[in-house]
């Protein structure tokens, strides 16, 4: 495909896709390193291939260049050597071993393993080959170097970090080969395997290769030492290594590193060239040379042991190459200098106290303070340019930017780029020293098995504590055990910034790599065009020759003349002054920068200029004047950052990239491992310490840590290439990517759940705690909204959604939170439901708090759902309290009128009611019910107050939870089970007693005193007194349906209550107004003028309220919305719907049977002393209930202690209640012993209300009302007021309790009557009013 | 961000500057090409070099941040979609199983 495009053309587009790229906005928070999907590096340096180009300068430097791009070659073959070696792991631990010489596959293996390995030992190979051709190389070049003619000559700065370079690698491969005791086995190996095969046979050169393979691996220190042995053939060879140790120990103390790599490989090449020059103390004494040291001898001259001795205690430990170390200060002792065995008082940085002195140098925590500061100004910067290069570089076209113009522009972008890669490789340093550091001085082992030991102790367990012996891993030791808290913090924090300065400036790399480009440019072209001008027209006047062609030299390399050549007619060239007008020399204006070889051209030249060593010891410094000397003294410090700058890029990575946390090569081979835990991993236990601590500050460098997992894989594929590192990345981050989403969830729903429970609380509650001095914790705030906006996380190239990730697991935990809650109930009696509103409220209020920031399904889906009541009407909370009213409620509470409360019965009848166990709860974490700890006690006190009764909360509670669908249905249900006991039962029992009541029981006179009458009554009615299953289940279902009645009166109470709460609320919608104040005014009419005046003008300004309004402007679903809702409220107001009526409808209609009502009297109008009707039955127990109690005696005692002996206790809840509760089974015989006591609190008013019920609903109250029995012993009393004791039972008090009794009945009738009076519609069997017409009796006219 | 200045010339010709240079020497000024004249050819090549690594890279942040934006988009469309989906879900299952109480006000 052809596309030709003009570059114009191309421009325009890039343009147009910024301008696009403008309104693309990511709207989530920034909080993790820089997301790149596609990463774009330039790479301008040539390794001076285009020398040949620049022959305008000295060849002297153009031969120096040459060399210069050999090693460098050299360096990176070196590199990749370094990473095989890293990265070898033990290939013949994997390999089957042959058992013995018969096995019949040793061949197959034998060959296999040869096919395995024969790569890799090509590598080994290939390395033994390098090291001779580098040690060569190097060697050649110390000897071209000492040459006696040059041997005084300048040295470029550049060839000697160079051949410092090629020192560092060779100390670190050889540390590299040492370390790796695997390489050398399997070699060994390797070697027998194809010994044994004998297929090459006698390869004489193979083997002696092999041989010398062999002995390069298995030594130690191979490579120095024999690089020593051979450097010290050369004559004089330590001058110039002195050069180079003094060159890279004035540039480290001088901070001239752009990476922390580059600072770190000088500290090396300090101490290893400080080794090469010294060389190793030999072991044997007769050393024919005498044991004398180098170093010692030019300690006074070129190099000073104190000086470096100072270095190595600044910076004792360096990181060597992966996750290895190496011990600086203990250089002279480990790798055995000849001075420190001579005199070992030179280096005192060996001793211990240093360790000591250096643990203040690594305290993280007092540096954070600085890089804070720092960091907050480079950001500001950095905001500050980005807004203000807005616009573009202020250059007109084509022209020149000329003497008087300044691009103070360019210069600040470079100087803040600058300053900001200087900290991020400040930062950078920082961290890994502290972790090398950390890792050459692990925590103590026995100190720490101490500390584990009591850690146990302290903590909570179970049973016996096992002594068992702690396997801690060095590398546990060195990571894991040896951070506080507070340094992690720190650390955290410090790659956070580290990430987020990157981040910013890489955001900005186009800016600061065409700002970088021009500044340079310009500052080059400055100093070679004009500054230089003076320099050479003072060589040229005073004929310096040296200096002059030096000069020209420089300006024809680099220089970028505006017209395209030299202006010849500049009289700095010719010698002369400038006229008095001044000479302007314009500059062009580019956007690029120099060429690698030209910078270096030029640098070494100007280096040159200033050195203070020279050939013939004829510096040029002494020929020039000194503002000369300053100036290019000047531009060369400035110059050496171009280099690095220019590619601003790379080194932007280099400073931010920090992989070497999670590589532990070096510990994998020491302890002879596959591989650690990830509690042992660095990024891991950074990122589990943040949500350990959940502390707010912390919480948005989540992300930070583990971007160490991308930069560690980035490696292993980039420069590593190995994939079984890469594989064993991913593995660990998916573990550990699980564990911190599930944490993660855990601590936000937590968090949530925190404070509503704290909010929730009752506040009456709160602040009387509060004065009991009791502090109920404020919930900490915490910033997880930034978190939960996260919706592309970078981690290992892939893009993870973390919000819909914790969105999910938030469901989850609301669904449980909810199933725990209805699962809590069912464990509990019916006044659990107290509890299970608090939890569900604070559960709808955790959901309202997280909405905010996550989407969830809605609060009623959710909660239909936990409680399975999606597809049926009645969930599981339905059928609890379904269940236990039937089985528990009705059977065993007991009504009191005067606190309107249920309370558990003493004597229980029924059986015991069996429930979910507690056991379904044991396990469940705390924030599904209460957190924190002192919250879930008050919690606890509020609802054990709840426990001891039923009431109106908990009937406000159940219409709250079931709504009116709920509770119709629990109705529907009870009035089943009622129908049950009302038609079989009871009716059983009432024809049963009927049997027993005396055909005819007259009201006694009243002559007979209230004695009299009692006695007639009490002997009438013995039968039913002593019938033994009256008080247990005669009385239990009476009670049973009473409570039923009840239950259903107070339900509508409650319900009436809300409803009229609704209507209030809906009334402006309606348009009813409330009555207007109007003052009083004497005439009736006024006042009601006045008062229609003002419903009119409230009418008219809430007129726009009322629905009806949305008939004229709505769409038509809204129209019929309103209709519905309107005539909803409607309803309510007219139809009077009252669930009572229509349960005693029900009942009515359940009462067909003769059995209550008995037959046609034959008076034609009721019964009057026969007892067929169920009033008189009820009269008759209403005796005995008003008897019982104060019957005393032997007969009462012998009844309760034989009922004694049944006793069960159940164990009680609250721990208040201690009675003990005797249970019956209903269908038991216990016929032949005397009936049980009746006591008031076995059953309640429950009882009344029943049987009151049945009569009013038969219709028969007033009947019952005057020829009651106890009514009719009250009013003989009332006429004759004579006391005694009859039967035992004082009459007095009888009476007293039958006056009670009538209380009580009056009550409940006046509350009967009212719900009695239905409409008709049911089909009544009695009708409520019968009028009977009797004609006047016919009188016989005689 | 700010903007690149647009030069006039033509870039393709400056490969031939050097070329063209040695022609007008030929018809009137002295010589070769001197390495005055390469080195001034190289300066303009890298400046070429340079603009274009730059627009490359202003590409690629481009790229960048679209990717990041329209993942973020695309995320939120996808939270959209799923809550839609349970809902639907939900519905089906409170429809097919539910046919009492019709005829009662439903009041949660």
């Amino acid at each position: 495909m052809d596309f030709n495009v003009a570059i114009d053309e191309a421009l325009k587009n890039v343009n147009q896709l910024e301008r696009l790229g403008k309104r693309l906005t990511d709207e989530q928070p920034f909080i993790e390193a820089f997301p790149a999907s596609v990463t774009y590096t330039v790479n301008l340096d040539t390794n001076f291939e285009d020398r040949e180009a620049f022959v305008t300068g000295f060849s002297k430097y153009l031969e120096e260049a040459t060399v210069q791009s050999d090693l460098n070659l050299l360096l990176e073959e070196g590199e990749k050597h370094a990473v095989m070696l890293y990265t070898w792991r033990c290939i013949s631990k994997a390999i089957p071993s042959v058992k013995d010489d018969s096995d019949p596959r040793r061949l197959e293996i034998y060959e296999k393993t040869i096919q395995v390995m024969e790569r890799e030992i090509g590598k080994l190979i290939e390395f033994y080959y390098f090291f001779d051709r580098a040690k060569d190389k190097f060697c050649q070049e110390i000897t071209n170097l000492c040459h006696p003619q040059k041997i005084k000559d300048f040295i470029s700065e550049t060839h000697l970090v160079t051949l410092g370079q090629l020192i560092n690698m060779f100390a670190v491969l050889d540390q590299l080969k040492d370390i790796k005791a695997s390489i050398s086995n399997d070699f060994t190996h390797y070697k027998r395997i194809d010994s044994l095969l004998g297929k090459q046979g006698m390869n004489e050169d193979r083997n002696m290769l092999y041989q010398q393979l062999t002995m390069f691996l298995a030594g130690r220190r191979v490579i120095m030492d024999s690089l020593f042995t051979k450097l010290s053939t050369i004559e004089n060879y330590e001058e110039v290594l002195a050069e180079i140790v003094n060159t890279a120990a004035r540039r480290f103390e001088m901070k001239c590193y752009m990476t922390p790599k580059e600072k770190h490989m000088l500290l090396k090449v300090v101490a290893f060239g400080l080794f090469l020059i010294d060389g190793p103390a030999n072991k044997s004494r007769g050393d024919k040379k005498g044991p004398s040291s180098r170093l010692l001898k030019m300690n006074d001259r070129s190099l000073s042991i104190q000086r470096f001795d100072r270095l190595f205690k600044t910076l004792p430990v360096v990181p060597l190459y992966g996750d290895m170390h190496i011990n600086v200060y203990l250089c002279p002792r480990d790798q055995r200098f000849k001075s420190y065995e001579l005199d070992p008082g030179k280096w005192t940085c060996v001793n211990k106290d240093v360790v000591k002195v250096s643990t203040t140098q690594f305290n993280i925590v007092n540096k954070l303070q600085i890089m804070r500061q720092e960091y907050e100004r480079i950001t500001a910067e950095l905001m500050n340019i980005n807004g203000s290069y807005k616009n573009q570089y202020n250059i007109s076209e084509g022209e020149g930017v000329t003497q008087n113009t300044s691009a103070p522009q360019f210069i600040e972008v470079f100087e803040l780029a600058k300053r900001g890669i200087q900290f991020l490789c400040e930062c950078s340093a920082t961290l890994m020293e502290l972790y090398v550091w950390k890792l050459s001085n692990p925590r103590d082992k026995r100190e720490l098995e101490v500390q584990l030991k009591n850690n146990l102790l302290n903590e909570e367990t179970e049973g016996p504590i096992e002594e068992k012996d702690f396997d801690i891993a060095h590398y546990e030791r060195a990571t894991k055990y040896n951070y506080t808290p507070e340094e992690k913090s720190a650390f955290v924090e410090v790659i956070s910034i580290i990430k987020s300065t990157a981040a910013l400036m890489k955001r900005m790399e186009v800016v600061f790599s065409e700002g970088i480009a021009r500044c340079v440019h310009l500052e080059v072209q400055d100093f070679v065009q004009r500054r230089l001008r003076d320099l050479l027209r003072f060589s040229v006047k005073r004929k310096k020759q040296i200096i002059r062609t030096v000069v020209t030299a420089i300006r024809e390399t680099c220089a970028d003349w505006i017209n395209n050549k030299e202006d010849p007619n500049d009289p700095a060239i010719r010698g002369e002054k400038d006229p008095k007008t001044g000479h302007k020399v314009r500059i062009k204006n580019r956007a690029c920068g120099l060429s690698s070889t030209q910078l270096y051209m030029v640098r070494t030249m100007v280096e040159s200029l200033i050195s203070n060593k020279a050939a013939n010891k004829k510096t040029m410094k002494k020929e020039m004047d000194t503002q000369h000397y300053t100036e290019l003294d000047r531009f060369y410090t400035r110059s050496y950052f171009y280099k690095d700058l220019l590619n601003f890029g790379t080194v932007l990575s280099d400073c931010s990239d920090l992989p070497q946390f999670w590589y532990r090569e070096f510990y994998l081979q020491l302890e002879d491992k596959i591989q650690f835990p990830i509690e042992m991993s660095m990024p891991w236990i950074l990122t589990s310490h943040i949500l350990e601590m959940g502390d707010p500050s912390m919480m948005e460098y989540i992300l930070f840590p583990l971007d160490l997992y991308n930069d560690s894989a980035n490696y292993a594929l980039s420069v590593f290439k190995k994939q079984f590192l890469y594989d064993e990345i991913e593995a660990e981050v998916n573990l550990c990517f699980d564990q911190f989403v599930y944490n993660l969830s855990d601590n936000i729903f937590n968090y949530f759940r925190q404070k509503a429970c704290i909010l929730f609380l009752d506040k009456k509650f709160k602040d009387d705690v509060s004065n009991l001095k009791i502090r109920i914790p404020n919930c900490q705030s915490n910033r997880y909204e930034t978190i939960l906006q996260q919706r592309h996380v970078q981690l290992l190239g892939r893009s993870v959604d973390l919000n819909r990730l914790i969105r999910q697991r938030l469901a989850i935990a609301m669904h449980k939170s909810i199933e725990v809650a209805i699962t809590k109930f069912e464990t509990k009696d019916l006044t659990g439901i107290i509890e299970l509103q608090s939890l569900i409220g604070i559960a709808k209020l955790t959901y309202q708090m997280l909405s905010e920031y996550v989407t969830l399904d809605s609060f009623d889906d959710i909660f239909r759902q936990a409680n399975d009541s999606v597809k049926s009407p009645c969930g599981k909370i339905t059928m609890h309290i379904y269940d236990e009213l039937n089985n528990d409620f009705l059977p065993n509470f007991c009504y009191n009128s005067s606190t309107n409360r249920f309370v558990r019965t003493t004597m229980a009848f029924s059986e015991a009611v069996h429930r979910e166990s507690h056991s379904t709860l044991k396990g469940v974490p705390a924030y599904y019910t209460y957190v924190p700890k002192q919250v879930s006690k008050g919690y606890d006190h509020i609802h054990e107050v709840y426990s001891m009764f039923v009431g109106q909360p908990h009937f406000a509670a159940i219409i709250d939870l079931l709504g009116y669908q709920g509770v119709s249905l629990i109705i529907e249900g009870l009035l089943e089970n009622v129908r049950n006991k009302l038609t079989y039962t009871l009716l059983n029992y009432v024809l049963t007693l009927k049997e027993g009541m005396p055909p005819e029981l007259n009201r006694p006179r009243f002559e007979y005193g209230p004695i009299g009458v009692f006695e007639f009554y009490h002997t009438k009615l013995e039968s039913i007194f002593r019938y033994s299953e009256l008080t247990t289940n005669v009385f239990q279902t009476i009670r049973e349906i009473g409570n039923f009645v009840l239950f259903t009166m107070i339900i509508e109470q409650v319900m009436s209550e809300e409803e009229i709460m609704d209507l209030l609320q809906a009334s402006p919608f309606l348009g009813i107004m409330p009555r207007p104040v109007v003052k009083d005014e004497q005439n009736e009419e006024v006042r009601a003028m006045k008062v229609e005046e003002k419903v009119k003008k409230m009418e008219e300004q809430y007129s726009s309220l009322v629905l009806t309004q949305i008939e004229k402007t709505g769409t038509p679903e809204q129209v019929d919305i309103a209709r519905d809702s309107m005539q909803l409220a409607k309803e309510r107001l007219c139809k009077n719907l009252s669930i009572l009526s229509y349960v005693l409808d029900k009942l009515r209609s359940y009462l067909s049977n003769e059995g209550w009502i008995g037959d046609n009297p034959p008076n034609g109008v009721m019964y009057m002393d026969e007892c067929k009707e169920f009033h008189r039955l009820w009269s008759a127990m209403q005796l005995f209930i008003a008897m019982s109690p104060l019957m005393s005696g032997a007969g009462s005692q012998n009844s309760n202690e034989f009922h004694k002996g049944r006793r069960v206790s159940a164990p009680s809840k609250g721990g208040k209640l201690t009675k003990e509760k005797i249970q019956f089974s209903p269908g038991m015989e216990i016929e032949n012993c005397p009936p049980l006591m009746f006591k008031t609190e076995m059953f309640g008013e429950g009882l009344h209300w029943a049987a009151l019920t049945i009569i009013t609903i038969l219709g028969q109250q007033y009947r019952f009302h005057s020829l009651d029995f106890s009514y009719h012993l009250l009013r003989v009393f009332d006429e004759k007021p004579k006391d005694g004791i009859s039967c035992g039972i004082s009459i007095k008090k009888l009476v007293d309790r039958i006056r009670h009794i009538q209380l009580m009945n009056n009550r409940i009738l006046s509350v009967l009557n009212k719900y009695n009076s239905s409409d008709g519609s049911v089909t009544s069997i009695v009708p409520l009013e019968e009028v009977k017409y009797f004609p006047p009796p016919i009188r016989n006219i005689q | 961000m700010y903007k690149l200045v647009h030069y006039s010339i033509p870039f393709e010709l400056t490969f031939l500057y050097a070329e063209e240079i040695a022609k007008n020497s030929r018809s009137g000024m002295s010589g070769m090409v001197t390495v005055q004249d390469q080195i001034q050819a190289d300066w303009d090549n890298r400046e070429l070099i340079q603009v274009i690594t730059t627009s490359i890279m202003r590409i690629a942040h481009f790229l960048n941040n679209f990717d990041m934006s329209a993942r973020s988009r695309l995320a939120q469309l996808n939270e959209k979609l799923t809550t839609l989906e349970r809902k639907i879900e939900y519905l089906e299952a409170r429809v097919s199983g539910e046919d009492l109480n019709r005829t009662q006000p439903t009041e949660a």
